[in-house]
């Protein structure tokens, strides 16, 4: 089942990868069996994938049934005001549907996943081995990658104990060297959106930065550095959209079908933070004398923002102009999910960088389960022809 | 009906004049932002701080006054102030959905300061201690862009190990970074570390949380002489805005004494005591009373609740300070706010509270404004309800938005409550 066919094309297996990510797993399965591997499911936004693959798991990026669950459960156990990605993983879980993951990850993104964390606990933990990291937020200060470092070793302990392997300096190194590939080619990927937009429509490009999260790396590698390939070939057109960034999907997805009613309505997404966290880390160094310590410094000293975790000496508002500038956007789109408090505060700090440099932008919110599209073309085309009309 | 109407006459805490420490709280109140005023007018600085996991102690060493903008807001909300501030954030961009606290102190510093309960002076700094809410963070951040407050940080971690053990690690990590601070309030305030300073307010805060933790323990009694919630609310004030002082000590001496008339005289906050609850979660402040009378109605007392316990988990040993180690005793009191406990250990925490308060039942008030707080409220309920057999009632408004507060709805749920538990009490 999980074994690629020959003659299918990257975007069809990353179809089937997709598709096989919201409620089944059953690739995951596959990958399990054939690889020998355990399987290790994070909760957004980021976790240090490559400490997984040395201990022969298999990361994968829990990101919710994205509304084809009823959530009738989690909502027992939760509470009325938060957002759907927290409760459709415990739904998930609550019917069984995570038996594929022997680990479960969780980190201080927000005080809801971090909440989340303790209930599945709870509930499951005969099921799952279940931790949590606490990642630095005091990422200037000079204690910030010891006490990382002691952490990430902290929880290789419990895994070591879950995989039945132990952490190896030199397989480390190894898996570095496969994730720093992995990170390139997602970048590259979100070239192309900035580059040529055209050649690759924005589900496109989801779809198979979806699929990362789930495939075992080396086949993402093969089946990636095809598609760069096969889209670099396109023979197409540029249309006359307007370029957008958008911002506020870094956790929660929004259905797919959300995002391209943006492209739909006339715009090019340029820059998304669509599944920011396994892009984010960029570049680590795999020659390090501690591979450890080198991931917890790739965290620590990471100079780009994430609405999740606070920096001292990070401007977001610089940031945000930058990321304006270096895509040569003309709007921002913020998508918020529902309840996602993170994003709104980050929402208000851009968008005073924005109002301050008269750069156009609009603000949609999203939920897994949002179904109908109409008002958001609506508003987008507005916003689309105001600015191709200024 | 005899014993109904014995308890018809018998008078409150209130009517019998045994409630003299809630005068003085708000007595120290007022001199508390005396003093912080006059701290600023004799050249000492202000800092904004959180509730949980403030160092206190440490800043009055270097002469610095702190704010507590989730008890300015709390104020303002508690005298029917907080819809025009709530209208200004959300006219500036804060969604409905944002945290009232947060929308309430960025409306104040948008106003200079000017608030209906007096002038709160703006932040020279603002005390960056992440333990028990992540939303701290992006408030304090929005400061830092609104207005370019300096940031002082000092991350707490989680108390994430299940059983509750802390890991080596955490302790050294917050005590390495208070080491840091140091030298960077030095700089900040232009006055020295004085660490024998230090220590002495330490002794102070020691004695104050005892005394504290033993009038909290007189839940125990039976009748409970205090309601420890709904009047611990306004008594945890001490401990918050000015532990490290003798005002603080003498504050707990007298509530101690207080309480133990009430019990000698068998009086207590309600006629009698019918029902003996535990209560987690905030509480709505712009309808305090009439929300305490929802409960106070049926002679219910609380006997426990978690709420109290975000400025430090003291009744439970979780940590204990040390003048010896003071920076070490600041590090570990930082950990143990009670937001910053995992849910297991929450979750134990109120199944320990019900049984030796010997509690009837269990009330969770969630808020939509916290997730912090009331994120997993309803995993609690199903906990004592399915795997205790403890009673519990879970209903939900807000701390601060009176938009959220439906009193027609909330009687019922809680009247509802209260029938099931007299039929189970045979009361
Ligand atoms: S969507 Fe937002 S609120 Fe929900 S878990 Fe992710 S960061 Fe937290
Ligand atoms: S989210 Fe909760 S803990 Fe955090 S500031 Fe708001 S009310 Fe306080």
């Amino acid at each position: 089942m999980a074994q690629i066919q020959e003659g299918t094309t990257p975007l069809a297996v990353f179809e089937e990868v997709v598709e096989d990510s919201y409620t089944t797993f059953n690739q995951v399965r596959g990958w399990k069996e054939r690889l020998g591997r355990k399987a290790l499911g994070y909760f957004p936004v980021y976790f240090p994938e490559e400490m997984a693959h040395a201990l022969n798991m298999l990361p994968v990026n829990l990101l919710g049934a994205s509304g084809r669950l009823p959530l009738d459960i989690a909502t027992a156990h939760t509470q009325s005001f938060v957002c759907s990605i927290t409760k459709s993983v415990f739904q998930l879980a609550s019917q069984n549907l995570l038996e594929p993951f022997e680990a479960l990850i969780f980190s201080n993104i927000c005080d809801v996943a971090r909440n989340l964390s303790g209930i599945m606990m709870r509930n499951f933990k005969e099921r799952h081995h279940i931790d949590y990291i606490h990642y630095p937020i005091n990422n200037s200060s000079e204690n910030a990658v010891d006490y990382l470092e002691a952490e990430y070793m902290r929880v290789v302990k419990g895994l070591e104990q879950v995989s039945g392997v132990g952490l190896d300096d030199g397989r480390l190194r190894e898996a570095i060297r496969l994730f720093n590939r992995k990170r390139q080619l997602l970048k590259t990927l979100l070239e192309i959106r900035r580059e040529s937009p055209w050649l690759l429509p924005y589900h496109e490009y989801y779809t198979a930065v979806r699929a990362a999260e789930f495939m075992p790396v080396e086949e993402f590698l093969k089946m990636g550095e095809g598609l760069v390939q096969e889209v670099l070939s396109r023979d197409l057109r540029p249309a006359d959209r307007v370029r957008v960034v958008v911002v506020g999907n870094f956790c929660e997805q929004p259905p797919v079908m959300f995002m391209k009613t943006i492209e739909d309505a006339g715009c090019y997404i340029v820059w998304d933070e669509a599944l920011i966290g396994p892009r984010w880390v960029g570049e680590v160094n795999p020659d390090a004398g501690n591979p450890v310590r080198a991931l917890a410094e790739a965290y620590v000293k990471n100079p780009q923002p994430l609405t999740v975790r606070y920096h001292p000496s990070v401007d977001k508002h610089k940031h945000m102009l930058e990321v304006i500038k270096r895509t040569k956007a003309e709007g921002v789109v913020f998508i918020t999910p529902k309840f996602c408090e993170p994003a709104l505060y980050d929402y208000i700090i851009y968008k005073h960088s924005l109002d301050r440099e008269g750069i156009p932008y609009l603000h949609l919110e999203y939920e897994e389960s949002t179904s109908s599209f109409e008002h958001v073309r609506t508003m987008v085309e507005t916003f689309a022809e105001s600015i191709m009309f200024d | 009906m005899a014993s109904q109407e014995a308890a018809e006459q018998r008078l409150t805490a209130e009517e019998a004049g045994l409630d003299n420490a809630k005068r003085l709280q708000g007595e120290l109140v007022k001199s508390y932002y005396k003093w912080v005023v006059e701290t600023k007018k004799r050249g000492g600085k202000v800092a904004y701080c959180f509730v949980m996991a403030n160092p206190a102690e440490l800043l009055r060493v270097f002469n610095i006054a702190p704010i507590y903008p989730e008890i300015t807001s709390l104020q303002i909300s508690y005298r029917g102030g907080a819809p025009p501030l709530i209208s200004l954030s959300e006219e500036f961009g804060y969604s409905t959905d944002c945290c009232g606290y947060v929308k309430m102190g960025v409306a104040t510093v948008l106003n200079k300061g000017q608030t209906s309960i007096g002038y709160i002076p703006p932040p020279d700094m603002a005390m960056l201690t992440y333990s028990g809410c992540q939303i701290y963070i992006h408030w304090w951040e929005q400061y830092q862009y609104l207005n370019k407050t300096p940031l002082f940080t000092v991350d707490i971690p989680y108390v994430r190990n299940y059983d509750g053990h802390v890991a080596r690690h955490d302790i050294k990590y917050v005590a390495a970074q208070l080491e840091e601070l140091i030298p960077k309030l030095e700089q900040f305030t232009g006055v020295r570390y004085d660490e024998e300073k230090l220590k002495e307010y330490i002794t102070l805060s020691k004695e104050a949380w005892e005394l504290w933790k033993r009038c909290l323990h007189m839940g125990r009694l039976k009748p409970s002489p205090l309601d420890a919630y709904f009047e611990a609310i306004y008594y945890m004030s001490a401990i918050t805005l000015i532990r490290g002082t003798e005002e603080c000590i003498n504050f707990y001496k007298t509530l101690l004494q207080e309480l133990r008339r009430r019990y000698e005289e068998n009086i207590g906050p309600t006629p009698e005591e019918k029902f003996r609850l535990v209560f987690e979660g905030v509480p709505n402040y712009p309808f305090f009373k009439r929300f305490w009378n929802l409960f106070k109605s049926w002679n219910a007392r609380c006997v426990a609740s978690t709420y109290p316990k975000v400025a430090g988990i003291v009744d439970v040993d979780a940590f204990e300070l040390n003048p010896d180690k003071p920076i070490e005793s600041i590090a570990e009191y930082m950990i143990h706010a009670y937001c910053n406990w995992n849910m297991l250990m929450r979750t134990d925490l109120i199944r320990r509270y019900v049984k030796e308060y010997e509690a009837d039942g269990v009330v969770i008030h969630s808020i939509k404004s916290c997730r912090s707080f009331s994120m997993g409220h309803g995993d609690i309920r199903e906990y004592l309800i399915k795997d205790l057999d403890v009673p519990a009632l879970h209903i939900e408004s807000d701390h601060v938005d009176p938009r959220y507060y439906a009193e027609a709805q909330l009687k019922n749920r809680v009247d509802a409550f209260f029938e099931a538990l007299s039929i189970r009490k045979g009361v």
